[in-house]
């Protein structure tokens, strides 16, 4: 491991948590790149001649030079400085899947830091654990939204890996970057099951009919699509006319009320959980009204989006150390 | 609107939107061949030839034409380079060579970049395109080449920032170079206090071999005074000078250039040139009349250096090692290439009593079988006059008394050409009668030789200093008398004004006639209106030399002893340690500056009236109340009316001011300022 290596995963440990992180001449970091050491010694060459040569215009030039590395220098630092980043109402997704990450980038010009109202250029965006940075330029005085893909694993409250922002602009001698690590409310719910037969327990004003049986006659509406329902329920010219994946919803069974029950279903933790997780969108995707039971925690008998995604999110975070 | 013009508003359009270009690395042969394009005009044609085609090649792979070469096709490219190097300069390794090797090098790298993304590859051509910028001032260091050089970095610079740019879009290059511009306006003051301060350290730290740079000066160290039908007349300037002080008498400006003790009759040259032994006060006796001067002498790719007879006092950085040689010249060691500027004292009245044996034998060597008319002539002279004095007249009065013509359009004379001058022909310049004198000199037995030099100034009334153009050089002899040592003779100015022809009378100012300011003759105009034109080119003509002077003298002509007296005038020690101190000095105070500059422009964009606002609401949070942002105004009146009961008029006051500013659009100063003072005083 070089020097420099060690030097960034040292200062990457040294990185705090925030739900919104700033960048200040405290937290950013420079270093001449390689290009900028190559020019470093162009300099010291082209010195050396005009020493030789006693020629004063080469004199002149040469320090035009340094001066043009020296303010890009002071231009890269502020290039990052000013900069707000937070990240915010993020899609959940099930465990497994890319998770995307809207990063909102915003330069505020009332801010305490004195800059020229330039706005930010060619600003560099990666995990720290990624090999290619995003790129994105911030207008002065705006905010630009940057996506951002991760890879999920485990359920529960995404756990985002520290941020590097960097910067080589505008003349890429130097490479200033930052590290900022970012609470996010990324929520992963767990994977869903194949789909598997399961009669659930009835609700309080059940009429003893099975999750099964339910109509697909009446139409009630769109709702937006969920992974795991029914393709066949996608509302596909609406996805043609770009208007995003819409599922259409039938009403008819709507008399279906029961409560999922995690003592219902059997196998280690995670099992039942993607089971549940299965049930709960089947369940939502047939517009059934259902309850759901974990142990030490009871979601109330409801439906909507907003109960799916709440059942889910207990799901998600189910025995999850916080 | 016809099909044309839409033709060209389409193409002005493209060329503002720069989008005819599908990516800036296609940009980079043509910013290249402008860069290397005072080299290319230097430098032999096969040279610049292999340059444009080279860089056609690459032009040809943006457009997508034709693929780059490969591994095999470069190598080849490459040893053809070297071949042609080698062709034109062979090994010796010179400064020509060195640059022109450089200038296919970039050319070569070129030819590496495979895109807009190979960074390595494209900074490495802007680098090396720096570079070649700089070697440009080797050459010459005029005012139009340094902006020319300032023009090409800024547009070198702004192509790195392109490169630097992702993502691209269509208004980057205009960011870029707004940024740029930023940059530059930044980097100049820097490389200003630099220039001034940085400590300049004497050298040179190698040398590389001399090249055969065609000599530019109007002298030569040989002269064929019989093959020249025509003397060239430039206005080119041979050196500027400062005097210190009184300007000599019209009959004392010899300004001492090569000294030719050589000949074989027809071509003379100079003896091999020794430094001279003995110490200089040695040689020169007797010597008063002193004037001092600083000389700019444009670069003549010889090691002359010269001085009014006779130099007393040298001294100047930018030569090194200069010697006054045996035959009293004052030379460089090395020659010189570039403008070099010197402070001269010399001591117009003198006696040389400088003298070796080997010296007075060439001096008085008449070559044998040639120019027997003379060799007669200067032995009757010999026998006819005891003393050396009554020759030297005799010779002179036979120039006065014979119609001998000053003419700069001789017959050519290469047969024995003094005796065709002295008895045939009698027209000729300068080296004529020279080269005639001392022929005849030594004939009779006085020791003569040949000197060559400038003689006369022209004064520029602009910046009141004068000029010493090519159009000034001169030959003149110098005779040996036991008695008096060296004297100058010049037997050109015995010649009575009207065997002069023509132009010879006019300055070199006045030469400067309509023709050659390439101006139509004008015949309408009267002679009052045409002197008035005239007075005019002249006027502007020394305006534009008086620039170019001062251009050499402070910017070109900086050097250690300029620095050391600019810091004598700043009031400091002139030692390294404050050149440090000044420098660092300096870049904190610029650092200051530019910080001011921001806070002032930030400043004047702030809202005054919401940043008084939040200040307070700040102080009113001090003082133990807890606004919320989304508190409003009248919400927080209330409140705070109520917990501060004392203060509670000027709470009223000063929010009741700000919903009538903010809310109600009053834009009136007055409320404004009452508004703030009121905060300002606002206390607990």
């Amino acid at each position: 491991m070089t020097l420099l290596s060690k030097l960034k995963s040292w200062l990457l440990k040294r990185v705090v948590h925030q739900d919104s992180a700033t960048l200040s001449s405290k937290s950013i970091y420079i270093l001449p790149t390689r290009e900028g050491l190559i020019f470093a010694v162009l300099i010291l060459v082209i010195l050396a001649a005009a020493i030789n040569f006693n020629n004063s215009l080469v004199f002149f030039f040469t320090f035009l030079l340094a001066g043009i590395a020296l303010v890009s220098m002071h231009m890269t630092q502020q290039n990052l400085l000013g900069l707000q980043f937070s990240i915010t109402h993020v899609k959940p997704v099930f465990s497994y899947q890319t998770i995307s990450l809207p990063l909102v980038i915003s330069q505020l010009s009332t801010g305490k830091y004195f800059k020229n109202n330039f706005s930010n250029y060619s600003i560099a965006v990666q995990f720290s654990d990624s090999l290619f940075p995003e790129l994105v330029d911030v207008p002065y005085n705006d905010k630009t939204i940057l996506n951002l893909s991760h890879a999920t694993s485990a359920r529960g409250q995404l756990e985002l890996l520290p941020l590097t922002i960097s910067s080589c602009y505008p003349l890429g001698f130097f490479r200033a970057w930052a590290n900022i690590q970012l609470n996010s409310d990324a929520i992963v719910y767990p994977a869903p099951a194949r789909p598997f037969s399961h009669k659930p327990l009835s609700g309080s004003n059940n009429e003893g009919q099975g999750a099964k049986g339910r109509g697909f006659d009446d139409f009630s509406g769109f709702k937006s699509y969920q992974p795991g329902e029914s393709l066949k329920h996608i509302h596909w010219k609406a996805y043609a006319r770009e208007q995003g994946l819409l599922s259409k919803t039938f009403s008819g069974a709507n008399n279906h009320e029961y409560w999922l029950d995690w003592n219902e279903l059997s196998g280690d933790i995670e099992h039942r959980l993607s089971q549940l997780c299965r049930l709960i969108i089947d369940a939502e995707a047939q517009g059934d009204k259902f309850g759901l039971i974990l142990p030490g925690k009871t979601m109330n008998i409801s439906q909507g989006e907003a109960h799916q995604h709440q059942c889910l999110k207990a799901l998600a975070m189910y025995q999850v150390k916080i | 609107m016809n099909p044309f013009s839409q033709t060209i508003k389409k193409f002005i359009y493209n060329l503002s939107s720069l989008s005819f270009i599908n990516s800036a690395h296609s940009l980079l042969p043509v910013i290249i061949f402008i860069i290397l394009l005072p080299h290319l005009v230097t430098i032999s044609a096969i040279i610049s030839l292999y340059i444009i085609a080279v860089l056609f090649w690459f032009t040809l792979h943006t457009l997508g034409v034709i693929p780059l070469p490969g591994r095999i096709i470069r190598f080849i490219l490459i040893v053809i380079a070297l071949a042609i190097l080698i062709f034109n300069y062979g090994i010796l390794f010179s400064q020509n060579a060195s640059l022109s090797l450089l200038s296919m090098m970039v050319c070569l790298k070129l030819l590496e970049v495979h895109n807009e993304l190979d960074k390595r590859n494209i900074f490495i051509v802007i680098f090396l395109g720096y570079f070649i910028l700089i070697t440009h001032f080797l050459r010459s260091q005029d005012f139009i080449l340094t902006l020319f050089a300032f023009l090409n970095s800024i547009i070198l610079t702004l192509m790195l920032s392109t490169f630097n740019r992702k993502p691209q879009n269509a208004l980057a290059f205009r960011d870029n170079l707004r940024l740029i511009s930023h940059l530059f306006v930044k980097a100049l003051p820097i490389a200003i206090i630099l220039f001034l301060f940085f400590p300049r350290i004497p050298g040179p730290l190698w040398t590389l071999p001399e090249d055969g740079l065609s000599a530019t000066s109007g002298l030569s160290d040989k002269m064929f005074p019989g093959s020249v039908s025509e003397l060239v007349d430039s206005d080119e300037i041979a050196f500027r000078v400062d005097f210190q002080g009184l300007i000599p008498a019209a009959e004392k400006l010899y300004w001492r250039g090569p000294v030719l003790s050589k000949t074989d009759g027809f071509l003379w040259s100079q003896k091999d040139q020794k430094p001279l032994k003995k110490s200089f006060s040695k040689v020169i006796k007797n010597s008063s009349d002193p004037f001092s001067y600083t000389i700019t002498l444009e670069p003549h790719q010889q090691k002359w250096l010269f001085a009014l007879e006779m130099p007393a006092q040298i001294q100047g950085d930018t030569i090194q090692g200069f010697y006054l040689s045996d035959d009293l010249q004052l030379l460089n060691k090395t020659n010189i290439h570039q403008l070099t500027q010197y402070h001269v004292t010399s001591m117009t009245r003198f006696f040389l009593n400088q003298v070796t044996k080997d010296e007075l034998k060439l001096a008085l060597n008449f070559p044998p079988s040639s120019n027997p008319k003379t060799y007669e002539l200067g032995r009757q002279w010999q026998t006819a006059f005891s003393d050396h004095k009554q020759i030297v007249s005799a010779g002179l009065n036979y120039f006065k008394d014979k119609p001998f013509y000053y003419t700069k359009r001789p017959d050519v004379m290469t047969d024995n050409p003094s005796d065709q001058f002295l008895f045939d022909k009698q027209r000729g310049f300068c080296e004529h009668f020279a080269s005639s004198f001392v022929l005849l000199m030594r004939a009779a037995g006085v020791p003569a030789r040949v000197v060559t030099g400038y003689q006369g100034i022209e004064k520029n009334d602009v910046g009141n200093y004068y000029i010493v153009r090519q159009s000034n050089a001169h030959a003149w002899a110098e005779i040996w008398l036991e008695e008096d040592g060296w004297l100058r003779v010049d037997p050109t100015a015995v010649i009575p004004a009207a065997r002069i022809e023509a132009d010879i009378f006019q300055t070199n100012l006045e030469r400067l006639s309509f023709s050659s300011l390439n101006l139509p003759d004008l015949p309408s105009l009267s002679a009052q209106q045409k002197t008035a034109v005239y007075n005019f080119y002249k006027k502007l003509n020394q305006s534009i030399d008086n620039i170019k002077h001062s251009w050499n003298s402070w910017i070109l002509g900086y050097d250690k002893t300029k620095q050391s007296l600019l810091l004598q005038l700043m009031g400091f020690n002139a030692d390294w340690q404050t050149l440090i101190f000044l420098l660092i000095g300096a870049m904190i105070f610029l650092v200051i500056i530019f910080q001011l500059i921001q806070f002032y422009q930030q400043y004047k964009k702030t809202d005054q009236v919401y940043f008084h606002y939040l200040k307070f609401i700040k102080k009113l949070n001090n003082a133990g109340m807890s606004v919320q942002n989304s508190d409003g105004p009248e919400a927080i009146k209330l409140q705070a009316s109520k917990l501060f009961p004392q203060q509670s008029a000027l709470i009223q006051s000063i929010i009741n001011n700000y919903i009538q500013i903010r809310y109600a659009s009053q834009d009136n100063k007055q409320l404004i300022n009452t508004f703030i003072k009121d905060i300002q005083h606002y206390r607990h």
